[in-house]
């Protein structure tokens, strides 16, 4: 790292807050120990915090139940910009197992933009860590306000089984 | 002029020197639980990262209650912080202002409805009257066996600790309230972070969350510098060796009353903590008064 | 004492190597039996629409092209549970545990897919899937040009034909080269 980055990358620092959009939580089991000796993403300045108002990366896992929905739409619409939302887990990126129930509101992709998609059931911790160093390049180029959101093309079969 | 020109580059500088003692603290934190940690600029990072946030409030935020709990979280630790380093002012002054620092904090929490922040405030204002009387009983102590009331006239010829050995009353009382008037591990709990979102300031983002964790630091420092200043540090030694000799004293003292507290213990709950500064701290205090009171007839 | 214990676990941690895994620098340690992605071969599928059946997420379909059936399995749905590696009679999945995790912008592009070809039968020109390398390689020990060919005939012309009548023709077929689709018969184009 140079001194330029260490002193004034605001990328440097991310604070990750966490939506369990209905998960089973095999993916939370592997999202903490991100923040324990092990792994331990502070080094590289990532930071878990408890309120989406302070949070730069938001993690959802699971797919979104229809109970969920609300409440995740909520949280998501209070996190301040510029923000980076990702997808854990075969649930939060695509239903997973339980695509076409009829408790589900959709994979999270149909309701709100996702920038990135940590695939697996659950994923390892060093995928999850990963794909938060890779929020980095994205919250820089949203900073600068060059980063365009693809909307995602999805052949609506392929989605969502049975709608 | 030039006492102008000081305090502005110590304005100016200070902060920045507060951001790196937290920075050093979370390494310090990290090195103790076994992890590599942050780079030692982390909080500073931190802040430039939360003033290139855009700010999102709710929308019934009395503003007028979160800009006062604001300037007076900034004032009540810029200033004293300015004041500890500049060995100028008024122990009183000093006193209130540290405690106006948390006054802030309980504004800023009671600007918003959410329940976290009330909840955050209520313990906040809970623990401040628990250990806010601790650390007023420790400065009249100091005064009362040094008899010094401004911080320029506590110059000792040695160490402040060894030429008036009472003077360990209220170093204890401070070593006792640093960790909850700095709010890390054991008594956070106004702002446990993990449990109820960093309390007043959970709703409050970007540049306001900024001054609140600069504020924070800056809390810390002044509050080392003070214990420093007022225990430790031979007053005699001045120019470049005062300001060597206070940092590494100020980073021993983070070491032992802020790393070390904060990983070897857990949160306790809200009861304990009062029920814990209502008994030791506040006895020491009292039987430290008596005795400061008794002993000032033998010339002590 | 207690809080003499917690005091040399900090003094010890303090100077001790840190047990963090370097990871970025370091490649990730992958235990033994570890699930990672799926691998297909498609030389060795036999299209029986087992995996499809029996995979629980949902994740590989099977739809039929103009020459040919495509498989594709979505990663973006797949669990990793090796379900379908067992199923498969043919050994045309595998476990490929080189990529232990993946992250990507783009979901539905995170697919593995390949494609089983028509080709001709050596005899009446009648079009027939392509053999699985391991049922050749079970009916006749080895996968040669040869042994593919013989695979490839189609079941009427297996009834209508003697063995040796079968072998004569398909040893005229390689002396000439006049097969048509040999390429695609050896794997080396219309598989993927
Ligand atoms: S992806 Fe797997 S581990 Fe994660 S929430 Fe879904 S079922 Fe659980
Ligand atoms: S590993 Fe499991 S989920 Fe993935 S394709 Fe195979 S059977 Fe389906
Ligand atoms: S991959 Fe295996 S199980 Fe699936 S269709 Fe091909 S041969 Fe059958």
């Amino acid at each position: 790292m140079s001194l330029w980055s260490l002193l004034f990358d605001p990328e440097n620092s991310i604070w990750v807050y966490r939506i369990n959009a209905g998960s089973c939580n095999g993916c939370e089991i592997e999202i903490t120990p991100l923040f324990t000796p092990r792994y331990d993403a502070e080094r590289f300045g990532i930071k878990w915090v408890g309120t989406p108002r302070h949070a730069d990366v938001v993690l959802v896992t699971g797919p979104v139940t229809a109970v969920a929905k609300e409440s995740v739409m909520e949280v998501l619409s209070q996190v301040p910009d510029p923000h980076v939302v990702i997808a854990v887990g075969s649930c939060g990126v695509s239903g997973g197992v339980f695509r076409g129930s009829y408790a589900l509101e959709g994979p999270l992709d149909n309701l709100y933009p996702v920038d990135l998609y940590v695939l697996g059931c659950p994923p390892k911790p060093e995928g999850i860590l990963t794909a938060l160093l890779e929020a980095k390049k994205i919250l820089k180029a949203k900073r600068k306000g060059q980063y365009q959101e693809k909307p995602l093309v999805v052949d609506p079969a392929g989605m969502v089984m049975g709608r | 002029m030039n006492i102008y020109i000081t305090y502005i580059v110590l304005g100016l500088l200070l902060p920045l020197v507060a951001l790196l003692y937290d920075g050093i603290e979370r390494k310090m934190t990290a090195r103790i639980q076994g992890r590599v940690g942050p780079p030692i600029t982390q909080s500073w990072l931190d802040f430039v990262k939360l003033l290139t946030k855009k700010v999102k409030l709710p929308e019934d935020t009395n503003m007028l209650m979160l800009f006062s709990g604001l300037v007076l979280m900034f004032a009540g630790a810029f200033i004293p912080l300015i004041m500890v380093f500049m060995r100028k002012g008024d122990l009183i002054l000093l006193m209130y202002l540290m405690v106006g620092g948390t006054l802030g904090i309980l504004l800023t929490g009671l600007a918003f409805r959410s329940p976290y922040s009330r909840v955050g405030v209520s313990r906040e204002m809970q623990m401040a009257f628990a250990y806010e009387i601790s650390f007023i009983f420790a400065i009249v102590i100091t005064i009362m066996v040094t008899g010094c009331r401004t911080l320029e006239a506590c110059s000792a010829s040695s160490i402040p600790l060894i030429k008036w050995p009472l003077l360990l009353i209220p170093f204890i009382l401070f070593l006792f309230v640093a960790p909850a008037k700095v709010g890390v591990v054991p008594v956070d709990i106004g702002e446990a972070e993990s449990e109820i979102a960093e309390g007043p300031f959970v709703e409050i983002g970007g540049r306001y969350l900024a001054i609140a964790k600069l504020s924070k630091s800056m809390k810390m420092l002044a509050l080392m510098q003070l214990i420093t200043l007022l225990y430790l540090l031979p007053a005699g030694v001045t120019g470049v060796w005062y300001w060597i000799a206070s940092f590494v004293i100020d980073g021993v003292l983070v070491f032992f009353t802020i790393s070390v507290v904060r990983n070897a213990a857990s949160r306790i709950k809200i009861d304990q903590a009062v029920k814990f500064y209502a008994t030791v701290p506040l006895a020491i205090g009292i039987i430290g008064l008596v005795i400061v009171y008794l002993m000032r007839g033998w010339g002590m | 004492m207690k809080v003499g214990v917690i005091l040399k676990h900090i003094w010890e941690n303090l100077f001790t190597e840190p047990m963090t895994k370097k990871f970025p620098k370091e490649p990730v340690q992958l235990p033994e039996g570890f699930r990672g992605r799926v691998g297909y071969i498609p030389e060795n599928c036999i299209m029986c629409n087992m995996c499809v059946l029996n995979c629980p997420a949902n994740a590989i379909e099977i739809k039929p092209e103009e020459d040919g059936k495509r498989w594709t399995l979505h990663y973006d749905r797949c669990i990793n549970c090796m379900i379908c590696v067992e199923v498969c009679p043919v050994e045309a999945l595998y476990n490929d545990d080189k990529e232990p995790f993946r992250v990507t912008s783009d979901r539905i592009s995170a697919i593995e897919t390949g494609k089983v070809p028509m080709v001709s039968c050596p005899i009446c020109g009648k079009k027939v899937p392509r053999p699985s390398n391991t049922m050749v390689k079970r009916m006749m020990k080895e996968v040669t040009p040869r042994n593919l060919l013989k695979a490839a005939v189609c079941p009427q012309c297996k009834k209508d034909h003697k063995p040796e009548e079968i072998d004569a023709i398909i040893d005229k077929i390689l002396e000439e080269g006049s097969y048509p689709d040999m390429d695609k018969l050896l794997g080396k184009e219309g598989l993927r």
